[in-house]
């Protein structure tokens, strides 16, 4: 039975309420409630990994399993350059494992399920990873920048211990021009409303779900859930009515509390279905971008055990949240207004030779547990700090290691973005210091002595026409 | 063995510290040098061999060269971060000692200003490998980490804790006050420095030093040389240098001491044959980057046992009328720090009160003065310490 195995969320601390982007510029909301927006060091990457990470931990999961890895999403931080190769080296995935990059569709995650589903039936040997993640923006000013929000999914794709079989698929594919963003652009771009909703849209997603239905002899009945994605949540309840489905088996879009999250927008919204879903409960996902996709799945026995070890995954990520302190942080944070440049000096950054030697280190996390006194090293060394033995270590990822603040200072005076930043010093509870700054805190007066942290991949900064990434330390929420 | 007695500094020179927008590099090293060699009574042609102390200023030797046309001597730029200064006088003083030159030049110079950043340019052009110093680190951030867990450690109360670090503030303006050459000659009152702007918690504006331009020389030769050059030098009695670079990652470190501060000065204090740096040494330079930094440096060179520093600046103990004066010419707080320059503007005041040349800040008969200089951030220090003595 092939199937999903596990699935993981990534949304973003910080959240901006609709309310408080439509008063910066006079006018009312388009939407009700508030967006999740990606704090200053995260990206479609960064969000891809946490979303990775989150499906990866709840099985205590053996990595080496896993041959495949997708990462879909419309805002890959290169054009030229793999994202999936940053994504599973963090995920520090095996180095057999097959990467691609499915991009330049809101499709792109259910294409990237599509072509899982298909290297499963041909070759069984290990597990696929999704991830998912976007990050788009909206003009200042317009519907769009209301309505998008930034966040994560991830599925993990197997023929084992599934927790919801994939059952069936029908798609098309159509050249159909309603929002783009050409090589040069910025922003999301969108023809008339009208338009594209209901010769796109609406026009599409029917036909693809009626067509699924047709396939395998369904009725919108037979289902426990409707997923679908949709531009807004106007039409998603607009397509609800054309299919004449009911209220209650409508899936929530999530688009109230994180927002449209583009590509990850359909794999979120099926995180929280899973979330409550019951054994034998069949789900319909159908989702849509230059074409449409649509799957048949049939939740499984094991998704009892799955919920009780990990519980509510969606539910979990939304409680750890703070307000946006106000619209021109987020305006600073995309860098979509120029702001007063730091007095501090320059700061230096690693080349590609020196990022590449540091790929296990900087962006896998590895260090160095000395084989003679145990002695954790992170950075790695050659010789260990306390016994001298030399080139005598054994590697240990600590990317995934808990630990706790043993002294900080709230720094004024740090060119970071975010000011005041809170710079820690925090011992592992494995072993082993690191130091660095807190990320996704808050206040920074609630960073005290002795608070628990773990570790979250992150950009560090855009340096030499290069983006560069590495693990920081966050408050367990 | 050791370098006690056998290197002499006959003469020494110090430029005004401050914003010196005028000046060069090259222009401060120049008067430096001059102040020195009409203090040793020579002519720059008797210098045989120099070094220059700089951490980003001089690149190279020829940052010495050039500026005094010394064509062709031996010369080496040395570099330890902020101990740089000290290091060029332990480099010329190794030198003289073995006997290979009579009578060199130790420099230390530093122009900070050119630069219109609140922070230090990186000390070379080296690119960072490995995730060693997270970016955007600053030294204030660095140094409130040292002074939160000091506090947590030794239960001390964080506003007590300011207001005695606040007393070194008030402690070396006031010193600074009585010196023409210090970049800030005002004094400021407790309340001035509690109440200054917050940097990082606990250390507000005034808890920091300046960004400073200056440069200091010393001309050193063999005591038998200085004899017949003048009647008034002083002896070097000892070094220690000694640089950590573990403890940002090694979970032993307790952020409370600086242990490179430890073995520098054991090291000098054995060489002297000192026993209680507290009753023998007269008086001390120590690296006050911030006032947290003396503080815990006052209890690492034995002064005082460990987390007591607070209640001896409370009794006094190293104001000038105090029974250990520390930083009688006003520290890196009145003057400033121009990186490499520092150690050798301690050293001069040292000098100047060894040789009862230090005009109202004259401590009464000194004996043995201790400079100390201390780079890097807590866990990672670059740490010399040098004393002198007649």
């Amino acid at each position: 039975m092939i199937g999903i195995k596990s699935f993981g969320v990534h949304i973003p601390f910080l959240r901006l309420s609709r309310q408080s982007i439509a008063q910066y510029w006079g006018s009312s909301p388009t939407e009700h409630g508030e967006r999740a927006v990606a704090n200053w060091d995260e990206d479609a990457v960064t969000m891809a990994v946490g979303a990775g990470i989150n499906c990866l931990r709840v099985r205590s999961y053996e990595r080496e399993s896993i041959s495949e890895l997708f990462f879909a999403s419309t805002s890959f931080p290169y054009k030229e350059k793999q994202s999936a190769a940053i994504v599973a080296t963090a995920l520090d995935l095996p180095r057999h494992c097959f990467t691609v990059d499915y991009g330049n569709s809101i499709r792109a995650a259910t294409i990237a399920l599509k072509t899982a589903w298909q290297s499963m039936e041909s070759n069984r040997k290990g597990d696929i990873l999704i991830t998912a993640s976007d990050f788009r923006l909206g003009y200042p000013g317009g519907n769009l920048e209301q309505i998008l929000g930034d966040g994560a999914g991830a599925l993990l794709i197997g023929n084992k211990d599934v927790i919801a079989s994939i059952d069936g698929y029908y798609g098309v594919f159509e050249n159909f021009i309603d929002m783009w963003r050409a090589d040069r652009d910025t922003f999301v771009q969108s023809w008339e409303d009208r338009f594209i909703h209901s010769e796109g849209y609406l026009r599409v997603m029917s036909e693809v779900i009626h067509e699924l239905l047709k396939k395998y002899g369904l009725q919108p009945k037979d289902f426990s859930k409707l997923i679908f994605n949709a531009p807004d949540g106007r039409r998603h309840a607009e397509l609800a009515r054309t299919i004449k489905a009911p209220k209650e088996v409508v899936a929530d879009h999530l688009f109230n509390i994180v927002g449209n999250t583009g590509v990850a927008s359909i794999l979120l919204s099926l995180a929280a279905v899973l979330d409550t879903a019951s054994p034998g409960d069949k789900l319909l996902i159908a989702n849509y971008g230059d074409g449409a996709d649509a799957f048949v799945l049939t939740v499984t026995e094991e998704i009892n055990s799955f919920r009780k070890r990990n519980g509510k995954m969606v539910e979990a990520h939304l409680k750890h949240r703070k307000e946006l302190a106000s619209y021109a942080k987020y305006l600073t944070y995309r860098e979509l207004i120029p702001v007063q440049p730091s007095s501090r000096p320059p700061s230096l950054y690693p080349t590609p030779p020196a990022l590449w030697r540091e790929n296990k280190g900087r962006l896998s996390m590895y260090g160095a547990k000395c084989r003679e006194c145990g002695t954790i090293h992170y950075p790695a060394r050659r010789v260990c700090v306390k016994c001298k033995a030399k080139d005598n270590f054994e590697e240990v990822n600590l990317s995934g290691s808990l630990g706790k603040v043993f002294t900080l200072s709230i720094d004024h005076l740090t060119a970071n973005v975010d000011r005041p930043s809170v710079y820690v010093v925090i011992d592992l509870d494995q072993g082993g210091r690191v130091q660095n700054w807190v990320t996704d805190c808050g206040e920074p007066e609630k960073v005290t002595i002795g608070m628990p942290v773990e570790m979250t991949f992150r950009r560090e900064q855009f340096a030499g026409g290069l983006y560069h990434y590495g693990w920081k330390p966050r408050p367990i929420a | 063995m050791g370098i006690k007695d056998k290197c002499a500094i006959v003469g020494m020179g110090c430029t005004k510290f401050g914003e010196l927008w005028d000046k060069s590099g090259d222009d401060l090293v120049v008067e430096a040098v001059t102040e020195a060699l009409e203090d040793a009574g020579i002519h720059l042609k008797e210098i045989q061999a120099g070094w220059i102390g700089s951490m980003s200023t001089a690149w190279s030797a020829t940052g010495l060269v050039y500026p005094l046309s010394l064509d062709f001597i031996p010369a080496t730029r040395v570099e330890n971060k902020c101990a740089s200064g000290v290091e060029a006088l332990k480099e010329a003083c190794f030198a003289v000692a073995a006997g290979e030159y009579d009578i060199v030049l130790a420099v230390g110079m530093e122009k900070l200003k050119d630069s219109g950043s609140s922070g230090l340019f990186p000390p070379t052009s080296g690119l960072p490998s490995g995730p060693k110093i997270p970016l955007n680190r600053t030294a204030p951030g660095s140094y409130a980490q040292a002074a939160n867990r000091y506090f947590y450690q030794f239960k001390i109360n964080p506003e007590e804790g300011k207001r005695a670090m606040a007393r070194i503030a008030v402690k070396n303006h006031y010193n600074g006050s009585l010196h023409p050459k210090a970049q800030f000659q005002r004094e400021v009152t407790l309340e001035q420095v509690m109440k200054a702007p917050i940097i990082a918690w606990p250390l507000g504006l005034l808890d920091c030093c300046g960004v400073t331009d200056g440069a200091a020389a010393a001309i050193v030769t063999r005591p038998d040389i200085a004899r017949s050059l003048k009647k008034d030098y002083i002896l070097v009695k000892g070094f220690g240098v000694s640089v950590g670079a573990s403890g940002a990652i090694d979970q032993n470190y307790d952020f409370v001491h600086w242990e490179e501060t430890v073995k520098a000065s054991r090291m000098a204090y054995q060489e002297v044959g000192i026993r209680d740096p507290a009753k023998e040494i007269s008086l001390a330079e120590v690296h006050d980057c911030f006032t947290i930094t003396e503080l815990v440096t006052y209890e690492d060179l034995g002064f005082c046992p460990k987390g007591s520093a607070k209640d001896y600046v409370e009794e006094g103990v190293f104001t000038l009328k105090g029974n250990l004066p520390v930083n009688t010419d006003g520290g890196l707080k009145a003057f400033g720090h121009p990186i490499g320059a520092s150690g050798l503007r301690m050293t001069y005041e040292i000098y100047n009160q060894l040789l009862h040349k230090a005009g109202p800040r004259q401590l009464k008969d000194p004996q043995l003065g201790l400079v100390h200089c201390q780079g890097g951030q807590p866990g990672e220090f670059n740490c010399a310490v040098a004393i002198f003595g007649r």
